[in-house]
């Protein structure tokens, strides 16, 4: 098994390069790990994250107690060159790995294993609201983290 | 049916409309919220693109970036 492994990565590496390579590996990765979820005997019970209280505490920030926006939404500038396309890349991976543990879990099973909502709330032992709020909740975390280093990246600059 | 609507219900509206057809009420509402109200609007963009940057990155995908690489030259 090893040395299929390693056979495979280093012709594969040179043929196209770490970057497909990487591809390649997330792939098999992805399908094991959607094989895993899906398998009859996996049924994963997990807390509901509701307990979280900074992400809770910066999505509540952003309304008024009315529900309307507290400060004016501002445009994101779209990235104008591979540069900042990458930046902007390893921004939202960053800010998908500080995503409460269930709430990055819901996020990954929906838009990495490409899971239906219903689906997940099943694998999970959750049910389909909460687990429809966690993904809320996940896409609002990582909007204010992504503006939040937007703005602080070019701060810095 | 009620169709004001608070922007935090229609940030609700637009994350769930990414994983499932919504209703025919809260397609109504969240249009006309939306055609109202530019913050949400402005929302609703950005969690579009951060669904595909999302998606991208856990992809392991640069041929976005590439792409923009081209166009440059």
């Amino acid at each position: 098994m090893q040395d299929t492994l390693i056979e495979v990565l280093q012709h594969h590496e040179l043929r196209t390069g770490a970057a497909s390579l990487t591809t390649w590996a997330t792939a098999i990765l992805k399908h094991k790990v959607a094989d895993w979820y899906r398998s009859s005997q996996r049924r994963k019970e997990v807390q509901f994250d509701a307990g979280d209280g900074a992400l809770t505490d910066a999505i509540d920030a952003l309304y008024t107690p009315e529900g309307a926006y507290a400060i004016p939404i501002a445009s994101w500038q779209q990235p104008e060159n591979r540069e900042e396309q990458r930046q902007m890349m390893a921004l939202v991976e960053r800010c998908m790995s500080h995503l409460p543990r269930t709430t990055g879990r819901v996020f990954l099973m929906r838009e990495w294993l490409g899971f239906e909502t219903r689906e997940i709330a099943e694998r999970l032992g959750l049910s389909a609201d909460n687990c429809r709020q966690l993904l809320h909740r996940a896409r609002m975390g990582l909007r204010g983290c992504v503006e939040h280093g937007q703005v602080h990246g070019r701060q810095r600059q | 049916m009620s169709l004001s609507y608070s922007c935090r219900q229609a940030s609700t509206l637009i994350s769930r409309q990414q994983d499932e057809p919504l209703g025919i009420a809260d397609r109504l509402r969240l249009r006309v919220h939306l055609s109202m109200c530019s913050n949400c609007s402005r929302v609703e963009a950005q969690l579009s693109s951060l669904k595909r940057l999302a998606r991208d990155v856990l992809a392991g995908r640069t041929d976005r970036a590439d792409e923009l690489d081209e166009s440059d030259r």
